[in-house]
């Protein structure tokens, strides 16, 4: 194997300043870093967890599709996550000369902003939505906003000014299209396929040069933290002070981030983002579609990675029940050695996943329900965008042609110390013909399954009862007896 | 150093859509801060960026209840870059100082770090150091041990109590208690409301420098005056050595009125190490370095005659407060006045909890008030087969009937037809779970809500400068409701001057002086005070035009002259036309200068500073022949997905009468703001206590959920008011609070209509649905 260069430093793109840093702490963020060293004092600090919105800054990248900007949360973006890429804040925008940036035009005309606190981050997120649509539906604007809190005005003023951006000015004056090529080439140029270390000690991070490279990085940093979206990782730092040092950056790492379609099975790379699996998931399993729609915030998939979802082995991420009723596998990687396991068999117990020392989940493998396959998931939650899960249920049937079930998954998540399947369940209905009386009898056995928690996202008894309800409102929507459950207001599903 | 100008010009202009020129005041002149907001020009107070900037973290109790042991500090000191560890033996003494009503305080010094810790996440250490983040790694190291005594967690505690009869809140006419026996028709439940936070998106903070014995503050604050003089009583300066400023405010909704005890350590800290020190509390910090709204209980029950007319209303409220501190939340304040009732009984208990003391939060007493009485007659018309629309129509109070006075005025009754109209109300089917679509039941509830009109005198000043611009100074400040463009709007009507020409300075306690932007009074206090002083600077400028020999108008010989657009003419167009800065060049003058002060002529130095730096000087609402009120009526409608207890709004409409608007694009703005937040009150806001630790567990914006754009259906509001002389100078009665009051009994009386089931417990959660 060909010698990995090694860099000593990141490079990137601040607005149209280039910038190179070597000296980064490992869990340094970049709203600390713009704001405390950059002094650009537009993007604001609201929570520093991810939830509020109001440092909302755009990174580009380069991607298959050219160069992409993205929304995201820098709150708890590292900065050592942003090599070789462009990050635009609000200081950025401008328009004609002596005028406001349409997006910035349609916020001030349409009272868009009270204590302008969110505002910037409200700015920037239609930013992000404009440069992807200039026309963008009430659905796309819901989608660009869940991730933006505002506490005075309410939304509605910011959503008809998003209808209005294009109103104010045509995209093609805007600064961003203009420098794209620029840009691009500039971006290009700090592609040198180098590792980056960075810090000595108990102050490190490293961005490997790609797959390969991360593993071997791994094998000799077995303890090292490993950072895909930095979702769940930042905060770790921002909430819980805890040392990430060594940090091993996967976001962007080639041969991580791939997605592809092989007989019947899609192999999602443990880099990709909730975004960027979207537009494949949601046309191949239209269920998936509505639930990536309310998994965080548009920050937060652009960001989190289902990689991650699964390897942090929360018992209430929103992607393991799914994928563990699709019957998905998942491929974790030590060195140059590989294996395959079910996915289920990964969570072991609470906070005890099926991975060793220096071992990664490098992907994810989830086969397209076949045709005639029923398939369904279901978020419940109190608050319908933002919010973590009560209970979540998915379901795969297969019907027999004499109507009775020939195979049956079904997967949760919130209802036990890992996402798990109903076994019991299952076996209940198994053989028996799809009807109201066999699932009404299967309910029983949920006890056999299940043992929830009272937390503060919802009641033991919540939860067993929403959990029976979920079978009955899968029984209801495939043998067509009610309209459909409506999760979201979607439109790519 | 930043202080705040605001130049109308900068702004695109609103619309005019009801014919009222946007500048006008009522006219919907575009916020005239918008571009510096939407393009992160704004500094926030905690963004000034000073030299020498040492930085201060907070230690919190981990306990709710007992004593510090002892702080070891040894590591914390040894940790790089720390310059200070402040604890309460080594924090300087400052002296206790008065309270908002400025009553004296008792002689004794006041510690802002605890050694007697009454509740979790009190303040028992600081941190100083070189940068956040020493300071962060550093206050991880205080080793604080407690002896830890058993805590009250909240009003369910079985140690809590009855609590303590606050005699003051007693409201009581005729015989309420045997009127409601005799009653044909008797109603009698319980209402509780958890504690709520008020999550304004700016984190409270502040940035203390001392020079000498001058201390200066850059604090988000919806009181300079107050929070200064609060200063400077803890510090024993005089008043004027403490200067405030607070150019913008990300957020209050009544958190951000008073100086709270980290303004203490990062002041006191700033002094010991001879450097400004910043201080900024993180999210979770919040919801416990001062308080939300209190948790609520109330009983309200009604007797009527079997038309619903209400014969009696008996009410008994309890509210929480911390364990040394006094917060009242005044629960009978809308069950008095809403209906017409013969006989009447109110009380009030508070109970003393483990948690940091209650405070102001968005209608604080209206908004549990309302959701027990709005609950309640909701339920006395489906017991007596009424519409709960007609049912209030029927109970409609003629005049205030707690104080026997008339409505200075109450368009109510119109709130109600016009919202009704506008819902479609009388396509209603009156029985409950009778409104289906598909899997979701729909409810319509109608509440109505009312907040008093808070008054206060107020002062202003108004310079005309050579260049015919004309300058407003006030130390009040703009949150986001809209001073800088409502008092940009109320200078340049009164003056005669383009808005554009009209530059606003807030949020500096050098400025005139300003009350508490509370109580939603501030409009109204300020547009009176500004109108006085444009009124006197405009006099001066007709007086010099008319009577200085210099003066082109000189040999005119008029009486007066009118000043329109900049410009200064004769009421018949005879004459000499110049600008402004013509007429003042012309006349050697380089400015004018007025000061609009509203109080009574007689008014000393002290009434002047007890005005500005206590509320204790407020106008009674009920004051003279007249009750001032805002009122409103909310028509709300509900989905709720029976299998699951998810309910969602999907349509609002709300009438508000809060008398003559001067801004009626941002008063909209600012009822929709109070409409969303109750919606957030009513269907998920609570703090979430951890029992054993008696601790908040959901003190973050994951966890504390307040409404996102998915939550919030279409709102239309509809202004129903009228001017209302006797509540202010230009007409205008109370916006902030406003509509928030009566959305939670809406949305629980629409979930009522929906599936037939009452939740008299907020918030109305899944599992209370199924």
């Amino acid at each position: 194997m060909a010698k990995i260069k090694i860099r000593n430093e990141i490079h990137f793109i601040l607005n149209g300043r280039d910038v190179v840093l070597s000296s980064v702490a490992p869990d340094a963020t970049l709203l600390d870093w713009l704001r405390l060293d950059r002094s650009l004092r537009g993007t604001k600090e609201g929570c520093a967890e991810g939830d509020c919105g109001a440092c909302t800054v755009l990174v580009g990248k380069l991607s298959a599709a050219g160069l992409v900007y993205e929304s995201v949360n820098a709150c708890i973006r590292f900065l050592g996550s942003l090599d070789g890429a462009h990050v635009v804040t609000v200081e950025h925008l401008r328009g004609q000369p002596g005028q406001l940036h349409p997006v910035q035009q349609a916020m001030v005309d349409f009272h868009g902003s009270q204590c302008g606190f969110c505002t910037p981050g409200f700015v920037m997120s239609l930013y992000g939505l404009w440069m992807r649509s200039l026309e963008p539906s009430d659905a796309a604007i819901e989608k660009a906003l869940q991730g933006n809190l505002c506490r005075c005005t309410g939304y509605e003023a910011i959503v008809r000014a998003a209808h209005a951006i294009s109103s104010y000015g045509k995209a093609a004056k805007d600064p961003l299209a203009a420098e794209r090529k620029a840009i691009t080439a500039r971006l290009e140029a700090l592609r040198d396929g180098a590792r980056v270390e960075i810090g000595s000690a108990e102050a490190r991070l490293i961005v490997p040069a790609n797959v390969d490279d991360f593993a071997n990085v791994l094998e000799q940093e077995p303890g090292a933290t490993i950072v895909a979206g930095s979702t769940d990782v930042g905060l770790w730092v921002t909430k819980h002070m805890r040392d990430i040092s060594p940090a091993v950056f996967i976001g962007n790492l080639d041969g991580l981030c791939t997605i592809a379609e092989d007989k019947g099975v899609i192999s999602i790379g443990a880099g990709v983002t909730y975004t960027e699996a979207f537009s494949t998931l949601s046309k191949r399993i239209p269920a998936l579609g509505p639930l990536f729609d309310r998994i965080g915030g548009e920050q937060v998939r652009n960001m989190g990675t289902i990689g991650g979802n699964i390897a942090n082995g929360s018992p209430i991420g929103d992607t393991p029940p799914p994928l563990i009723a699709l019957g998905a596998r998942l491929t974790l990687r030590k060195g140059k050695k590989r294996r395959t396991i079910p996915l289920e068999t990964f969570f072991i117990a609470y906070g005890k996943q099926d991975r060793q020392p220096g071992e990664f989940v490098e992907a994810v493998h989830v086969p397209v329900p076949a045709k005639g396959e029923k398939f369904a998931v279901y978020k419940i939650t109190k608050r319908r965008d933002e919010d973590i899960t009560a209970a979540l249920g998915a379901f795969l049937l297969t019907l027999a042609k004499d109507g009775t079930v020939a195979d049956v998954r079904i997967a949760y998540g919130g209802m036990a110390a890992t996402p798990k399947r109903a076994s019991f369940v299952e076996r209940a209905l198994l053989g028996k013909p799809w009807t109201e009386e066999t699932v009404e009898t299967a309910m029983a056995q949920y006890a056999r399954d299940f043992t929830p928690l009272t937390d503060m996202r919802a009641s033991a008894e919540y939860r067993a009862l929403a959990a029976k309800n979920l079978l009955l409102r899968f029984f209801v929507e495939t043998s067509g007896t009610r309209a459909p459950f409506q999760v979201s207001r979607n439109e790519a599903a | 150093m930043t202080v705040h100008n605001i130049r109308v010009g900068e702004s695109k202009r609103g619309d005019a859509s009801d014919g009222t020129l946007a500048e006008a005041v009522g006219g919907r002149l575009s916020r005239v801060d918008g571009p510096a907001k939407i393009t992160g020009a704004a500094k926030y107070a905690v963004e000034q960026q000073l030299e020498g900037l040492a930085y201060a973290v907070l230690v919190e109790s981990t306990i709710a209840s007992g004593k510090v042991r002892a702080i070891d500090t040894a590591s914390a000191e040894a940790s790089p870059g720390v310059l200070r560890v402040l604890t309460p033996d080594t924090i300087i003494s400052l002296r206790t100082a008065s309270d908002w009503l400025g009553t004296t305080p008792p002689d004794k010094p006041y510690c802002p770090l605890a050694r007697d810790i009454t509740f979790s996440g009190q303040h028992v250490a600081a941190v100083v150091a070189e940068t956040f983040e020493q300071a962060v790694a550093a206050a991880a190291l205080v080793n604080v041990s407690y002896d830890e005594t058993p805590s009250i967690v909240d009003l369910s505690d079985g140690k809590a109590g009855d609590g303590i009869a606050i005699d003051a809140m007693t409201k009581e006419w005729g015989d309420a208690p045997a009127a409601f026996a005799a009653a044909p028709v008797r109603i009698c439940a319980a209402y509780n409301t958890p504690r709520e936070y008020q999550a304004p998106m700016e984190p409270h903070g502040l940035i203390a420098r001392w020079e000498g014995d001058r201390l200066t503050v850059w604090e988000p604050s919806q009181w300079l005056d107050g929070m200064a003089r609060t200063y400077a009583e803890w510090f024993e300066v005089p008043f004027e050595n403490v200067r405030l400023v607070s150019p913008y405010i990300g957020g209050g909704f009544g958190s951000k009125a008073l100086a709270l005890s980290h303004g203490a350590v990062a002041a006191s800290a700033a002094k010991m190490i001879g450097r400004p020190v910043k201080l900024v509390m993180t999210r979770p910090q919040t919801f416990t370095g001062y308080g939300g709204r209190a948790a609520t209980r109330q009983t309200v029950t009604i007797g009527a005659d079997r038309d619903g007319v209400i014969q009696s209303i008996v009410h008994r409220g309890v509210n929480e407060t911390s364990i040394d501190g006094m917060w009242v939340e005044p629960l009978g304040s809308v069950t008095s006045i809403m209906y017409a009732t013969p006989n009447f009984s109110s009380k009030q208990n508070v109970v003393r909890v483990n948690s940091v003391v209650p405070g102001a939060m968005r209608a604080p007493g209206e908004n549990p008030s309302a959701f027990g009485i709005e609950s309640a007659i909701d339920e006395l018309a489906y017991e007596v087969g009424i519409d709960p629309l007609e049912i209030r129509l029927r109970n409609y109070a003629e005049q205030d009937p707690h104080a026997k006075k008339a409505w200075s005025t109450r368009q109510l009754r119109e709130a109600f037809a016009a919202g009704a109209e506008r819902f479609g109300w009388s396509r209603r089917s009156p029985k409950p779970r009778s409104m289906r679509d598909g899997n979701q039941l729909i409810g319509w509830g109608v509440a109505a809500g009312t907040y008093p009109v808070r008054r206060a005198y107020g002062e202003a000043v108004v310079r005309i400068l050579a260049d015919g611009s004309v300058e407003v100074e006030s130390s009040s400040i703009d949150m986001g409701q809209g001073t800088y463009t409502i008092l940009a709007q109320t200078a340049a009507e009164t003056l005669g001057v383009p808005a554009d020409d009209v530059v606003v300075k807030l949020g500096d306690s050098r400025f005139a002086r300003a009350g508490v932007s509370g109580g939603s009074r501030l409009a109204g206090v300020m547009t009176g005070a500004v109108h006085k002083a444009a009124t006197s600077a405009l006099d001066q400028l007709v007086g010099l035009a008319i009577s200085d020999p210099r003066s082109p108008f000189h040999a005119l010989q008029a009486n007066t002259l009118v000043v329109a657009n900049g410009r200064i003419g004769s009421p018949r167009g005879d004459g000499p036309d110049v600008s402004i800065a013509e007429l003042l060049k012309s006349v050697g003058r380089d400015r004018i200068e007025a000061t609009g002060d509203t109080m009574p002529a007689n008014s000393t130095a002290e009434d002047r500073y007890k005005n500005y730096t206590t509320i204790a000087m407020a106008l009674p609402h009920t004051e003279g022949d007249y009750s001032r009120y805002s009122w409103c009526a909310h028509f709300i409608e509900v989905r709720v997905d029976e299998d699951f207890g998810t309910v969602r709004v999907s349509r609002v409409v709300s009438a508000l009468d809060s008398g003559r608007l001067y801004n009626p694009k941002l008063a909209e703005s600012q009822w929709k703001g109070g409409i969303i937040m109750g919606i957030g009150q009513a269907l998920l806001e609570e703090g979430i206590m951890d029992r054993r630790h008696g601790r908040i567990v959901n003190n973050n914006l994951a966890d504390y959920l307040v409404p996102t754009n998915a939550d919030i259906p279409d709102i239309e509001v509809i202004s129903v008011g009228i001017p209302d002389p006797h509540s202010s100078a230009l007409g205008g009665k109370g916006v902030g609070e406003l509509g928030i009051v009566g959305v939670a009994p809406a949305i629980a009386n629409a979930v009522f209509h929906a599936t037939g089931k009452r939740v008299r417990d907020l918030p109305i959660t899944l599992e209370k649905l199924i």
